[in-house]
């Protein structure tokens, strides 16, 4: 063992030799008890502090109080019992009104009901129907709302949400904001922000991210593996395009020269310009045009310019103008890590590696797909298929970066 | 207001029936301990803390070193871990579920005050006068120069830094625990140890744990 190991190994005990030496744990069972739990003080107590804090000391306490106070919620004027199911008359909405100012208004025959209201946090579940939700930024509180399988997290927002328990789908359209979505498709979590929607199954798979304005219907999403069905979201518009520098013979004299390609900014390691580049070029035409390489190129300056969504789309392009080529496996395989590093959708890129592996069987990219396959698995809960693939890279790559992983899978072997 | 009663109703909780108070034993799995802290147990609320707790400080311990923010960001873990409890698909990743809040919030107290550090009086990193009762100086010292430079690494690679070189963690719960995949928990530590060891270099107190050659380079 190097000496820095041992030095951090020593570092490590130390701390735990603080942590011994004044434990938290017990502070924090008090930190954390409700308030009702606690001790009160004595009528004798209470009457000596009176006396001493006077009167601004009780305005004080008001005003504590109220910051301090448990969030509240009315409908139609009364005030529902926390957990019961709240249905909207046939012919017009249910608001639900937060005492933050926040608002969630089930629309005729929706049904829901708030499961949870505590100091920080607030959960509603909606069961079936529409909602608008209308979340004040403002504040600690943390919103979540249950549908089915989907869940929800929020942010300050404006936004509405439908669920058919039927189909166990999910349909959410933000307006202003931010929300992340987890559970089925979503995996861990994927956000969505300001203009976009989304339409997710859990019985189909189904997962379709789109915008506001436009009705891109999953028919016309790109070829995919299957059991995804998973369209990328469109790309947002591109900025209006600059005058194209016309250079050569046409150009004035002393004029500036013209831009480098994004091809040529590629190459030469500056991707952020490259991307820029790609964008005032017209990044749509170069999907449409691109050669495999080209395209592959293009994916990878977008992601190291930050920008997955365009990433996604010169993959897709690319496995779509040029199915069944090695390059067309290798995008799916470049598309599994954009959605397992970038979004967290881990069934999603289970299924990219999945199609990698059907697609290009001993491929140069075998393990690395097999092992991102069992990663994916495995953090989207799906015991049953990542032992499977487990076992499988156990058998074919028992010294393999995954075999620490597969191992702890496979825990009889 | 039109109150209903779904068919499908599960989570509906009765009135407790009057008379005799039974109390029922804490769970000793974690993922009957969840469940009885979903069903609004208070008695198991506290067991979950007492249970949880010690690991999550270590966790804290070993990304932030011993920090005077310490129980705050140990309390908003379990703020948050009740408040979401719902959202733990395995009970049984109960303590790994915790993990990765602890690391989120860890990170987020971190990025805070790189945020901040240009208007902080005292330097970042500067550690409390706590000091166990087992600390000799030269570990001590060296506790001090390990946190310092670990805040000036990047904080994504600090962290999986920290829970790799300091904590022992392995590889597999360092990716999880960060939500990477291994391939980039790898290259997060690795980056971050060829940083360290070059900023180590200016610590007096830390070269002589430097390999002759790391000395060197």
């Amino acid at each position: 063992m190097r000496d820095l190991d041992v030095l951090f190994r020593r570092i490590a005990d130390e701390e735990d030799a603080l942590r011994t030496a004044d434990p938290a744990t017990e502070r924090l069972v008090r930190r954390l008890a409700p308030l009702s739990a606690r001790p009160r003080p004595s009528v004798r107590v209470w009457a000596l502090l009176a006396a001493s804090l006077g009167v601004l000391g009780v305005v004080l306490g008001v005003v504590l109080v109220q910051r301090r106070a448990t969030l509240a919620v009315t409908v139609g004027g009364g005030t529902p019992l926390v957990g019961t199911w709240l249905g909207a008359p046939d012919a017009k909405p249910l608001p639900l009104d937060f005492s933050d100012g926040s608002r969630f208004e089930l629309a005729a025959k929706s049904r829901g009901r708030v499961v949870a209201l505590e100091r920080a946090t607030a959960r509603v579940e909606l069961a079936s129907g529409l909602m608008r939700v209308h979340v004040v930024p403002r504040g600690m509180i943390g919103w979540q709302i249950d549908a089915g399988k989907f869940g929800v997290r929020i942010t300050g927002t404006r936004f509405d949400v439908r669920y058919q328990p039927d189909g166990e789908v999910l349909e959410l359209s933000v307006e202003e904001g931010q929300v992340e979505l987890s559970g089925c498709v979503f995996g861990r979590a994927r956000k969505l922000a300001a203009g976009q929607r989304v339409r997710a199954s859990c019985q189909t798979g189904e997962l379709h991210i789109g915008y506001r304005d436009s009705a891109p219907s999953v028919a016309e999403a790109p070829r995919l593996p299957p059991a995804v069905a998973a369209a990328p979201s469109e790309p947002p518009a591109v900025a209006p395009l600059e005058p194209k520098a016309t250079g050569g013979r046409d150009a004035a004299p002393g004029a500036a020269p013209p831009p480098l390609s994004w091809l040529a900014l590629a190459k030469a390691g500056k991707y952020a310009d490259a991307y820029a580049a790609a964008q005032r070029d017209g990044f749509e035409a170069e999907c449409a045009k691109g050669t495999p390489e080209a395209l592959a190129m293009l994916a990878d300056v977008a992601r190291h310019a930050g920008a997955p969504r365009r990433a996604e789309q010169a993959l897709l392009a690319l496995r779509k103008r040029f199915p069944g080529t090695p390059d067309a496996a290798l995008a799916a395989f470049a598309l599994g890590r954009l959605e397992f590093d970038e979004y967290r959708a881990y069934p999603a890129a289970a299924n990219w590696f999945r199609a990698y592996l059907k697609e290009r069987p001993g491929g140069p990219m075998t393990r690395e797909a097999l092992g991102r396959l069992l990663e994916a698995l495995h953090r989207a809960g799906d015991n049953v298929g990542a032992r499977a693939v487990a076992e499988r890279y156990l058998r074919d790559y028992p010294s393999g970066p995954h075999a620490e992983l597969a191992s702890r899978v496979v825990p009889s072997r | 207001m039109v109150t209903t009663s779904p068919t499908s109703e599960r989570r509906e909780t009765r009135p407790a029936p009057e008379g005799r108070l039974l109390r029922l034993p804490v769970p000793d799995s974690d993922a009957a301990l969840v469940l009885a802290v979903r069903a609004g147990r208070e008695d198991a609320r506290e067991e979950f803390v007492r249970r949880c707790a010690p690991d999550i400080e270590r966790i804290l311990y070993r990304v932030l070193g011993p920090d005077p923010e310490m129980e705050d960001v140990l309390h908003d873990v379990f703020i948050v871990a009740f408040g979401s409890l719902h959202t733990l698909r395995d009970p049984q990743a109960l303590r790994s579920w915790l993990v990765g809040i602890a690391i989120r919030k860890a990170r987020t107290l971190i990025a805070r005050r790189k945020r901040w550090r240009f208007i902080r009086s005292v330097p970042p990193g500067e550690l409390p006068d706590r000091e166990a009762p087992t600390m000799s100086a030269d570990v001590s010292d060296a506790l001090r120069s390990t946190y310092r430079i670990l805040t000036q690494l990047p904080v994504d690679d600090r962290i999986a830094f920290a829970l790799r070189k300091v904590d022992g963690m392995e590889l597999v719960a360092v990716a999880e625990a960060t939500d990477v995949s291994l391939a980039t928990a790898k290259r997060r530590i690795a980056r971050a140890e060829r940083r360290f060891v070059q900023l180590a270099r200016n610590h007096e107190v830390l070269v002589p744990w430097l390999d002759p050659e790391e000395r060197a380079r």
